[in-house]
């Protein structure tokens, strides 16, 4: 019962849109191509938003020219602009005192701990905007690529509640509705393997996460807010995201097959260390 | 791996795969008696796709000389992680550091 009242109240929290988020969001939306039902289209290609190494390749011809092509990270990263319509964010989760120090230890051994370094599942939120992006009138396909295999989510937006039937997934149970010109995706039941951020972020399985997708013009305006009552002191919303249209059609992501990690003689991975 | 390394042999195979390619150059032993074969590792498909490199640029190379250079690992074994690979044909692939001058 204690598990439920407690959902119930950050459900009420995180549902809790200032009124100027969404005045904003609606503005930003006037423009954007609309489907049948009066809905912003949220469909269409992304840009591939999942945290590489940063930087590029040279390439260098035999006859000297020249070629430099560095990889577009933006869609990965808070938007470096105010994004109309997104709620106010903090760098950092809020933990509870006595989960800080795990959270630190965590983040200090992630080259060993990690599990996605080590080919596995992200989840929501960690996997980020999805690649492409079917919107239906009743319900939203999202349609993964990742490192560890390509994901999707089939998101109901006819107003049923959340399954009562269903295993707890890396991705979580999905609902979505829309507030104004906002998709709201509603997402609990997940597994309690995952971390909700790179940096050692633990959740437990009351995990909830809530995303928002809107339209910013052009782009898709991404954010995230995850509460765990367990562990976190208060919901914490990310800072909002913009993701570019894209015309680079999701394929197949090789397998993976790690195979470095057992060569690791400190915990320096990707250079962070 | 923090010690510049490089390598001249036969590529003998590429592995196009997460969360690193990988691919074996057979070059020569030190002490000359014979070839060994390296395993390199470099950036993810993901990454090499959306810079402009193909698995192509690779595969087509199998059996020729290639020149790499990267960074050997500290445990000593014949691994290496690729930051630059020159074809036979004289063209080379480098990873350059975020910042550096984009072309497109």
């Amino acid at each position: 019962m204690r598990h439920h009242i407690g959902c119930a109240i950050a459900a009420a929290i995180l549902l809790a849109i200032p009124a100027y988020a969404q005045q904003n969001a609606t503005a930003a939306a006037a423009k954007a191509v609309r489907t049948v039902d009066g809905h912003p289209d949220l469909s269409g290609i992304w840009q591939y938003s999942v945290l590489v190494p940063g930087g590029g390749v040279k390439k260098s011809e035999a006859n000297g020219a020249v070629d430099v092509k560095q990889i577009d990270l933006s869609g990965r990263m808070p938007a470096k602009v105010p994004v109309p319509g997104s709620l106010p964010s903090t760098p950092t989760p809020s933990y509870k005192p006595e989960f800080q120090t795990k959270v630190k230890y965590l983040l200090d051994n992630e080259a060993k701990l990690d599990k996605v370094f080590f080919c596995g599942r992200p989840g929501v939120p960690r996997l980020g905007p999805p690649r492409k992006i079917i919107q239906l009138p009743n319900e939203m396909i999202f349609l993964y690529e990742d490192m560890s295999g390509d994901t999707y989510r089939i998101v109901p937006t006819d107003g049923r509640p959340h399954r009562a039937d269903a295993d707890p997934s890396y991705n979580g149970d999905s609902v979505g509705h829309w507030e104004g010109d906002t998709l709201i995706v509603d997402a609990t039941n997940f597994v309690d393997d995952t971390w909700f951020g790179e940096n050692g972020y633990f959740h437990t399985p009351s995990m909830h996460v809530i995303e928002r997708f809107w339209r910013v013009g052009d782009n898709l305006a991404y954010q995230v807010t995850v509460d765990d009552p367990n562990v976190l002191t208060q919901p914490w919303t990310e800072a909002p995201r913009l993701i570019k249209p894209s015309d680079d059609a999701p394929q197949e992501s090789p397998a993976c097959v790690e195979d470095d990690a057992k060569r690791m003689l400190n915990l320096d991975h990707h250079a962070q260390r | 791996m923090t010690k510049p390394f490089a390598l001249t042999g036969t590529l003998t195979q590429v592995e196009w795969i997460n969360p690193h390619i990988a691919i074996y150059i057979d070059a020569k032993k030190a002490d000359g008696s014979g070839v060994e074969n390296w395993k390199w590792e470099s950036a993810p498909p993901a990454f090499l796709r959306r810079v402009g490199v193909t698995s192509g640029q690779f595969k087509n190379a199998v059996g020729q000389t290639v020149s790499v250079n990267g960074f050997r690992a500290k445990d000593g074994s014949l691994y290496g992680f690729l930051t630059k690979i020159t074809f036979a044909d004289g063209t080379s692939l480098e990873m350059v550091a975020p910042g550096a001058a984009d072309s497109r």
